[in-house]
């Protein structure tokens, strides 16, 4: 019942995007399915009249239908980019089958002796096709485009992913949050939508053949017509492209509209495409996370929270106290990268393990040698630390550093049991006293771990100092945990822009985007 | 008015006809018999150009069909196929109009020589116009299409077993308007059958074809009493007794009937001295009680009567005078 009212307060709150959504959906839907019928309809029929191509051509339209339809739209990236047209594309390829298929069945099972009737009478070749054939292949023919309509319907869900919206927005947001109000906002109008075409088209699939004629052209000017849903004009001077997590949480796009009142033009995608859209210029602006080594890659800039919208998200290493107790060495090691490590390094740091490939261990060490902090193992036979870290590349390489830095620094011997998932994991074996260690970040601890009400957050969100004695309070108080003091960069959330683009418009902060946005 | 010279039809080396001669004379009917695969559908389909030639010549009206565009050859012929092959989308006056409409007629004259049609051949217009052909029966169906081939009055008429969707019944019934049928007497008809009494009951000359060739060309009478060889006689055997009864004509039995009396002729069935003898004999055993049938006194000859033991008598004296 719950899970009703949940939904019922989400469509309500968001009828205006699901509207929009569905628009696209449709759009999404009827343009590619246009182009089909106006491609594969001549083709299918073209093959009725050179049937030797008729293998070929179907053959080629099936092995199209077996690709899968998220691999389809990763093989047009490289092609077509991202955004409406690989999305078109992939949606009319997968229509196209259905279309030929049954325009060529549709012909070829008009009666033999109806052809030759037509043909004994004195008609030619198109007067046959025109007046006898396709008017009796049309009922096979709507059965085609049904079948093509609602396939559309779902496989345009996943056109989400490469910026070209529709209802997978709602669907592949709502899963990133775990939200399934949000989930089902986008899958019960996805499947309405299918069984609502389904059904219309199977009107007219069984239609009275003398009414058919008009029929089609009702369904040529509905199609232009649902087709033109798509093109809604866009008039927003700069395109946003965001990750269905960042465009749902709190801490994400809402917290930015509520803080700036910034109203970007936003299109969805799979998060890991945003970096390479806002490089290609099929978008501008993009969220992100402000240590990600393709910040570099791609010359980005990252605007400044200058109204602190985002929470902080500070690094830091977190010790069990019965470890720091029973080895109170460890202390001053631990301290020894506090504040050492600022945003551009730990992106840069990033970027060796990412893109130039060096080894997390390598990257650790110069850095360390580059500190003056390096010290050579000294192979102690101590006791063992057991280190924990998530599975990402920042904490491997965070892991690394302290892993060599204890071997250097005493004589405790280092297990590092790296790769532990996600944050829930990491705290829960640290909890149980499973590892000794993991870095973590402030911003995390506050909503992820303690689930600071929205309200407390919100208070404390603008003093990045202000988070970390909060948080370091409460866990010591309630699981025993001590928070060292942050390394000194903080991996939020951030809105990027290109380096160019940005100097261009003379957009440094978030604020300057809203200016430039509404002047 | 339909000349084949040594036509012939090849698929790759397949010869479906071979080197067939035939005329077909201005209002005669001549139908192609012989049992599937024997080349005669082929044949009608080398006249309208539905099959290209291989070899040899075909003249319409002293025209080589090669002359003219296939589709406009077309639209100048008649033509019933079997089942009809009426448009299913189509009423029955669309069904009737689609050769007018091809040949750019004015609505108006369409409209009239349709309803006249359908008239002729006994589908009500007002009834029938705007039926669509799967609220038809099979006879119907067939007699829509007769009057599409009729509607433009064309002087040439093909027909691939007009009458072979339809049941015994209707057949008989059909076959029989269609005979009597004014519209179609004057047209030069080629017929297409396997039905060997369909095409003794249709055609003023037969011709009986088997591996794509002519067996034997020739009046009904001519390939019942002289064939032309072991094939024909093969051929016609099973029916042979029925089709002598068909082919003879009462006239061609009068010298060997006894005379009747002036008094006993208006008791009787009479018939005219024109019909043949199964269809006499016929008459009589539907009448029931009489036991003599009267021929028509014709022109000068007096009445004259016969039981069918006469009749039967009288065919066994004349059949061996009718041999080669």
């Amino acid at each position: 019942m719950s899970m009703v009212q949940d939904l019922g307060a989400f469509l309500q709150l968001q009828a205006g995007k699901l509207l929009e959504q569905t628009l696209e959906h449709i759009g999404l839907t009827f343009i590619s399915l246009a182009l089909a019928v106006l491609i594969g309809l001549p083709l299918g029929l073209l093959i009725t009249r050179y049937q030797k191509a008729a293998g070929t051509v179907l053959g080629t339209a099936g092995i199209l239908q077996t690709i899968p339809s998220i691999a389809l739209l990763g093989f047009l990236i490289p092609v077509l980019g991202i955004g409406p047209k690989p999305a078109i594309f992939a949606l009319f390829l997968y229509s196209l089958l259905p279309i030929i298929r049954n325009a060529f069945t549709g012909v070829m099972q008009v009666d033999a002796t109806v052809k030759e009737a037509a043909r004994g009478m004195g008609m030619t070749d198109w007067q046959l096709l025109t007046r006898v054939e396709l008017p009796l292949a049309l009922p096979v023919l709507f059965a085609g485009i049904r079948t093509a309509a609602v396939l559309n319907v779902g496989v345009a869900t996943l056109a989400a992913y490469i910026a070209a919206g529709g209802l997978g927005e709602f669907i592949f947001g709502g899963i990133a949050l775990n939200n399934t109000p949000m989930i089902l906002a986008g899958a019960i109008p996805a499947a309405l939508l299918a069984v609502l075409i389904d059904f219309l088209l199977a009107r007219l699939q069984h239609m009275r053949l003398q009414l058919l004629r008009p029929a089609s052209l009702l369904l040529a000017l509905a199609f232009l017509t649902l087709s033109s849903f798509y093109l809604l004009p866009n008039s927003s001077k700069l395109q946003a492209g965001l990750s269905p997590e960042f465009a749902g949480r709190a801490d994400g796009y809402p917290g930015l509209h509520q803080v700036y009142g910034l109203e970007l033009n936003t299109v969805i995608m799979a998060p890991a495409l945003v970096y390479k859209a806002v490089y290609d210029s099929n978008v501008d602006v993009i969220d992100g996370y402000s240590t990600d080594g393709k910040i570099q890659t791609y010359h980005l800039r990252v605007l400044e929270d200058d109204q602190h919208a985002f929470p902080p998200y500070y690094a830091a290493f977190l010790v069990r106290e019965p470890v720091l107790a029973k080895h109170p060495e460890l202390q001053e090691v631990l301290e020894l990268l506090s504040g050492t490590i600022s945003d551009s390094t730990m992106t840069a740091l990033n970027y060796q393990v990412d893109f130039a490939k060096v080894a997390p261990a390598d990257v650790a060490e110069a850095f360390l040698r580059q500190q003056g902090l390096w010290r050579p193992s000294r192979n102690g036979t101590g006791a063992t630390i057991r280190l924990g870290s998530k599975i990402f590349t920042e904490q491997y390489i965070l892991t690394e550093m302290l892993s060599q830095l204890i071997r250097g620094y005493t004589d405790l011997q280092v297990q590092a049991q790296t790769g532990l998932g996600g944050t829930k994991i990491c705290f829960d074996a640290l909890a149980a006293g499973e590892i000794d260690i993991y870095p973590e970040y402030t911003g995390t601890g506050l909503q992820v771990i303690l689930e600071t009400p929205p309200a407390v957050a919100a208070t404390l969100t603008a003093d990045s100092d202000q988070v970390f004695r909060y948080v370091a309070g409460r866990f010591k108080k309630e699981y025993g945990i001590t928070w060292l003091p942050p390394l000194g960069f903080n991996n939020t959330y951030a809105l990027m822009m290109r380096e160019e683009q940005a100097a261009t418009l003379r957009i440094k902060t978030i604020s300057d985007l809203k200016a430039y946005l509404a002047p | 008015m339909i000349r084949l010279q040594n036509v012939s039809k090849h698929y790759g080396a397949l010869a479906a006809v071979k080197d067939v001669t035939l005329e077909v004379k201005e209002g005669e009917t001549v139908v192609l018999l012989g049992t599937s695969g024997c080349g005669k559908t082929t044949t009608l389909k080398l006249i309208n150009r539905l099959e290209e030639l291989s070899g040899g010549t075909i003249a319409i009206g002293g025209t080589d069909i090669q002359r003219q565009k296939p589709e406009e050859l077309r639209r100048q012929i008649g033509y019933v196929i079997q089942g009809a092959g009426l448009l299913p989308h189509y009423t029955v006056e669309e069904n009737v109009a689609v050769v007018p409409r091809l040949l750019h007629w004015q609505k108006s004259k369409t409209v009239t020589r349709t309803q006249e049609v359908l008239t002729l051949l006994g589908l009500p217009p007002e009834q029938f116009l705007t039926k669509y052909p799967h609220e038809l029966s099979g006879g119907q169906q067939q007699r829509v299409g007769l009057a599409r081939a009729l509607v433009t009055d064309p002087p040439v008429i093909l027909m691939d077993e007009p009458f072979g969707a339809l049941d015994p019944i209707t057949r008989t019934h059909i076959r029989r308007e269609f005979r009597s049928l004014e519209a179609l007497l004057q047209k030069t008809t080629v017929l297409v059958t396997h039905d060997v009494q369909e095409a003794f009951a249709l055609g003023d000359r037969i011709c009986l074809m088997d591996g794509g060739k002519i067996q034997q060309l020739g009046t009904p009478q001519e390939l019942v009493f002289r064939p032309a060889n072991a094939f024909v006689a093969r051929f016609l055997q099973e029916h042979l007794f029925q089709l002598q009864l068909q082919v003879l004509r009462l006239r061609q039995l009068r010298p060997y009937l006894p005379e009747v009396t002036s008094e006993a002729a208006t008791a009787e069935v009479l018939v005219s001295e024109t019909t043949n003898v199964l269809e006499a004999v016929q008459q009589l055993t539907a009448a029931g009680a009489p036991q003599q049938l009267v021929i028509a006194p014709h022109g000068g000859i007096p009445a004259q009567g016969a039981s069918v033991a006469d009749l039967m008598a009288a065919v066994a004296h004349l059949t061996p005078t009718l041999g080669a």
